[in-house]
């Protein structure tokens, strides 16, 4: 098991941009002590996932392929991935687009720039989360925003 | 209080006890009508009209992905919201299925709870979703 500094976590970061990819290779690496393993569109990244199984992926939204939210879905919805810690890391700010994202299954959303600091330490609260806390916030995201339910 | 109509939705899978499983998990939030082939799935979508379809890739008389890039050159249906849920769970299918035009992609077994949550969560999104996508 990881510790908690989380020395051996595998994270895999999905990224279109190859000089913010190595950037936050390197980051993650010095300041996390991660093993990091990179993935250039969501294709890749879905193909990077089953060869390496990492313990935390970091996504991009936009990306040729498969986009950001369509490979958080295809991890989300497979039992052989979806217990994954998934963080969207993306340039998109609007409130809207945080919320997609969270609806698609990410467990974090977070926008660039982000300080590599602050990256490390929400990979490494994304591993603490459990499936059942995982499983509660997207039913409470879910009914907080259920067309179906009662109008008062 | 009252309570907004229910979204209709097609459970297209020739599999009778997944097509069960499927409904009694979604229908204290959709109008569920089953569909045991693409062409029985075609008629109910004429027929009922729905927002969203549940789709099992593998059909008995046709191939899901053919299905959904037919619903998505349609411009009568195309605004329906396609879900697959699927036995088939190679990369190439999630992609081909993504890339046809699904809006989300479910591996069987399904998990009640957290698929009731993320079906809410796409009648909810989809479209905002797919506007990104197809930017």
């Amino acid at each position: 098991m990881a510790s908690a500094r989380g020395e051996n976590y595998t994270v895999l970061i999905v990224d279109d941009d190859p000089d913010l990819l190595q950037l936050l290779t390197d980051g993650l690496e010095l300041l996390g002590n991660f093993r990091v393993v990179q993935a250039v569109d969501g294709i890749q990244g879905l193909e990077q996932y089953f060869e390496v199984h990492p313990d935390c992926v970091i996504i991009d939204v936009v990306m040729p392929g498969l986009d950001g939210y369509q490979l958080v879905k295809a991890l989300r919805g497979d039992p052989a991935s979806a217990e994954t810690p998934l963080i969207m890391l993306t340039a998109l700010a609007q409130d809207k687009d945080e919320f997609v994202g969270l609806a698609a299954g990410a467990d974090q959303y977070l926008v660039k720039p982000v300080k590599l600091r602050n990256l490390v330490e929400a990979v490494q609260r994304a591993v603490q989360i459990t499936s059942e806390e995982r499983q509660q916030h997207l039913l409470a995201l879910a009914e907080k925003h259920d067309e179906s339910a009662p109008e008062e | 209080m009252l309570r907004n109509p229910l979204s209709t939705l097609v459970v297209a899978d020739p599999d009778i006890a997944y097509q069960r499983q499927i409904i009694s998990l979604l229908e204290s939030s959709f109008r569920c009508f089953p569909a045991s082939s693409l062409r029985e799935a075609y008629q109910t979508i004429v027929r009922e009209r729905p927002s969203l379809i549940t789709l099992e890739l593998t059909q008995p008389d046709g191939d899901g992905i053919g299905f959904i890039q037919y619903l998505q050159a349609e411009p009568s249906l195309q605004h329906i919201l396609i879900a697959c849920v699927t036995e088939r769970s190679s990369i190439a299918d999630k992609v081909r299925a993504f890339r046809a035009g699904a809006d989300d992609y479910f591996v069987k077994p399904i998990y009640g709870p957290s698929f009731y949550g993320q079906m809410l969560l796409l009648r909810r999104t989809g479209h905002m979703a797919r506007n990104f996508t197809k930017k």
